[in-house]
């Protein structure tokens, strides 16, 4: 099956993979760059990666223990979002209504 | 006690959980390389390592989320020692179907 018909067979599938997949990566941006920029820079990137990811890190703290340092919640953040897309991939698997070619899952 | 044991020992039962659990971490391999392996640049040894830290992490994380019920529960402003014990206990508990693999092979 090549990539145009997956993404037409799947697409309910590959758009929300995808999501998760870009917020994952952001997540892990954020990690990164807050080596380099201070937490209130007002940097355009630093700033975009905040808004973008500001959601998910509160639904995170919901969830984590008020000890936990900002940056490590940040990376919890980015195993939630690991782990979510494991388990949406997986459902689907056992629904019979995901690719199962190998790599489709990327 | 110091706040650092709780936190030594949650690391300490999410590391023994990441590579002793055969189950989960053969079910996060599976995932990271399709999910992850870019990203890896397709190393296996990486790969292996990475599936670990996922395990690891997910069993400290999923540890917590009793600990940080509590504290909305009580209305804590931080975190404090019952919090911490429940998130120590519930990483233990999390670790114990590797407890085997540890105590048969050992660090």
């Amino acid at each position: 099956m090549d990539i145009a018909t997956s993404f037409a067979s799947y697409w309910y599938f590959h758009i929300p993979n995808f999501i998760l997949a870009a917020l994952m990566y952001t997540m892990l941006g954020r990690v990164l760059l807050s080596l380099m920029v201070d937490p209130d820079s007002p940097n355009y990137i630093w700033r975009f990666f905040c808004r973008i990811t500001d959601p998910v890190i509160a639904a995170v703290a919901i969830v984590t223990p008020k000890v936990t340092a900002p940056v490590v919640r940040w990376l919890f953040g980015f195993v939630w979002l690991f782990w979510i897309r494991v388990g949406f991939h997986y459902t689907l698997l056992v629904l019979n209504l995901a690719p199962r070619a190998a790599g489709a899952a990327s | 006690m110091s706040r650092n044991f709780y936190f030594i020992g949650i690391a300490f039962f999410g590391m023994i959980n990441g590579i002793f659990n055969q189950l989960w971490l053969i079910f996060a391999l599976l995932y990271v390389q399709p999910f992850v392996g870019p990203l890896l640049f397709g190393s296996l040894p990486l790969t292996l390592m990475f599936a670990s830290l996922m395990v690891s992490t997910a069993t400290v994380i999923l540890g917590g989320i009793p600990a940080a019920v509590y504290e909305r529960v009580t209305g804590a402003a931080e975190s404090n020692d019952a919090s911490l014990w429940i998130w120590l206990a519930g990483t233990a508990l999390l670790t114990l179907p590797a407890v085997g693999n540890f105590v048969k092979i050992g660090l």
